[in-house]
Formats: structure tokens, sequence, C-alpha cells
């Protein structure tokens, strides 16, 4: 069907050929034409320093648009980098002045009042509240 | 009646040589029909060249109407011509220079000489001349005559000397010639494929759009309410 197809549209092409080489004749006059004036252009921009190319003052604004975007893109991106190093990082042991305590070696004492340590909230410990706990770990172990 | 008794009284030879006066027409078409579609072709590929001079501009929406697309378009299509014209004007406009210094040089030389003279300076001394005003005519099944053949050749295949300008610029006039015709052909081709992505990129269609009255309706603080469209800000 395709092949049927382009013989019919190549067979019009022959019979209309005629009118399409004129049409085409005068088109070359006119790009003629074109070519003088472009001719002249570019030598009146060659003269002042400058060359006739496709890049227009649209494409210009095109580059300066893309400049910009760059521009602001490496701006995001150092302000998350920066707010990356400000932010600590969070961490899940629990810690009491630097000793890991795991949770079957603090005293289970009700009447004692042991402060809660949470993981996101070190709290600071005084030394004499230290000293009791250490002692009441090294009296578990001796029994 | 009598005019298509003939019919009956064909001989084999007669046959033969209809069948081959078919066949060469069928041939020649054929031959028009697909240089016609390897110049369409050849014109398709060459109009994809505006695609790549103004995406960059339609993309990052600098060109935002059809006017503007068309103006654009037009000029780059220009100036890419014109760059690429350069050359083969360059080479007419030498061999225009040339042919004219020889003919106004060389006695008796003529622009159409260079091609017709088969005894001195023209091309036609390296092909076989015949006497083309006397031909062998010779009867069409009685309607009418036409031409059979030609007498023995008034001139054969020679090198002249003279003819040496003949031989080397009206081979350079073909390829300059061709090749300004292969660019006007592309100018041509990317004007139309123009004017057919105007249309295409900036026309705008309600094909796809269907009007739905509840599509602003909101159900807010136990309420039903009705929002308004926001109007685009006019440029």
């Amino acid at each position: 069907m395709k092949v049927i197809k382009g013989f019919l549209k190549g067979l019009l092409y022959v019979i209309l050929s005629p009118l399409i080489i004129v049409g085409f004749a005068l088109y070359a006059v006119y790009s003629l034409f074109v070519f003088i004036w472009e001719f002249i252009v570019a030598s009146i921009k060659f003269f002042s320093g400058k060359k006739l190319t496709t890049e227009l003052k649209e494409d210009k604004m095109v580059k300066q648009l893309v400049e910009e975007k760059d521009k602001e893109y490496q701006l995001q991106k150092e302000k998350e980098q920066a707010q990356a190093e400000i932010t600590p990082q969070p961490t899940s042991n629990t810690t009491i002045n630097n000793f890991y305590i795991t949770p079957d070696q603090l005293p289970i004492n009700q009447s004692q009042n042991i402060p809660s340590i949470e993981n996101n909230n070190v709290q600071a410990i005084e030394n004499k509240e230290i000293l009791e706990i250490e002692e009441q770990i090294g009296g578990d172990e001796n029994e | 009646m009598n005019n298509f008794m003939f019919l009956l009284k064909l001989t084999e030879n007669d046959k033969r040589m209809i069948l081959m006066f078919v066949l060469l027409i069928i041939a020649a078409l054929s031959l028009l029909i697909l240089l016609a579609l390897l110049i369409e072709k050849i014109g398709k590929s060459q109009a994809k060249r505006i695609d790549t001079l103004m995406h960059d501009v339609v993309v990052t929406g600098v060109v935002d109407s059809k006017k503007k697309f068309i103006r654009i378009a037009l000029k780059k299509s220009k100036i890419y011509f014109y760059r690429h014209a350069r050359i083969p004007m360059l080479i007419l406009f030498c061999w225009g220079i040339a042919t004219l210094v020889f003919c106004l040089t060389y006695p008796g030389a003529t622009f159409a000489g260079l091609y017709t003279d088969y005894e001195k300076y023209g091309l036609a001394t390296i092909f076989t001349i015949y006497d083309l005003e006397n031909p062998i005519m010779t009867d069409f099944f009685g309607w009418f005559k036409i031409v059979t053949g030609y007498g023995d050749p008034i001139s054969t295949p020679h090198f002249s000397v003279d003819a040496l300008f003949a031989y080397i610029s009206i081979p350079v006039f073909f390829v300059g010639g061709i090749w300004l015709l292969i660019d006007i052909q592309g100018m041509l081709a990317r004007t139309i494929r123009t004017f057919r992505l105007a249309n295409k990129i900036y026309s705008k269609t309600l094909d796809n759009v269907k009007y739905n009255s509840l599509a602003n309706v909101r159900y807010h603080d136990n309420a039903i309410v009705i929002e308004e469209p926001q109007k685009e800000e006019k440029k």
C-alpha cells in the first residue's frame, strides 16, 4: 500500500512538474536577491568587526537565562551544604557523661530518684550521683 | 473501421516494437517518479535543520508567538543559506568571469558555441554529432511520420587543444550550479517547515478541553463554596 501511495505521489509530482519548475525558478531568483542582500549585510558587519551568524539577540537572551539558572542552582547547592554542616547529627546511644550503661546495669531502686536520660537529651549529672551508681554496680558484682 | 483492421495485420516484429515502446515509456516514467521522490526526501532532511536552529529559543520561551517564530526562523534560514551558498556562488562567479574573458579573446567564440561547437573550441568535440536537421523519417502505421534515425555522423569524437577551456569550465559550471540549486532547495524546504511548525507549536485547540461547572466547587468550613478561577496576569 505504501509503495502504491509513493508511486502515485511521484506520479503527481511528475504531472505537476512544469508548475513546480516554474515556482522553483521564481524562488531561485528570489534567493539570489537574498544572497546579495546578506552579502551586503555581512560586508558591513565585517568592516565593523562583527560576524554574520545565526546567533541572534534571542539566542543571547537564552544564554543569559541559562547562566542565571546555573548561578541560582550553584547558590542553592552552597546553601544546602552550609545547612548540613551547622545542624548536629542526633545519636541513638544512651550515655551518661561518656559512660555507656546498659539498662540492666542501672540500679532498680524505686526509692532512688534516678534521673532519666533520653536518647536525644544528654543531661549533665553531678559527680556525687555517678559515684553512688558506681558503688551500687560494684556491690552487685561482688554479690 | 479500416484503420482498426491493421491490428489483425500486425507482424511479430511490429508487436515487439509496440511492447518496447510501452516499456520505454514506463521505464522513463518510473525514473522520473523515483527522482521526484528522492528530491522530496532530501528536502525533508534539509528542512529538519530549522528545528536545530530554533530549538533553544522555543523551549526556553524566548519566542512566544507565531509571528515572532516565523520572523526569527526565516531570518536564521536566510543567514544559513548565505553561509552555505558562498562557495558555489564564488565558483559560478569565477566561471562567469573566465567565460566572459574567453569569449572576448578567442576569435569567433560565443557562449552557446562553448557547448555546441564540434570543430574547434566547444565541448561537442568529444561527442558524436549527427545532422539533426535532416533525419530519416518513417511512416508509423500510416498515421504519421516519426524520426527513426539519422544519417552518417558529421563529427566523430576527437580531442582539441582549443576546447580545453570548455572541457574544464563546463563541468565546473555544473558542479557549482547543482550545489547552488541544492542550497536553494534547502532554503525552500526550511521555509515550508517554518510555517508548518509555527501553526503546530503555537496553535491552541479546544479538542481535549471539557467544561465542568463543578470543578471549582469546594467544601470548606461546613459550607459549599464556589471558588472563582484565578485570573492570569496579562503580559
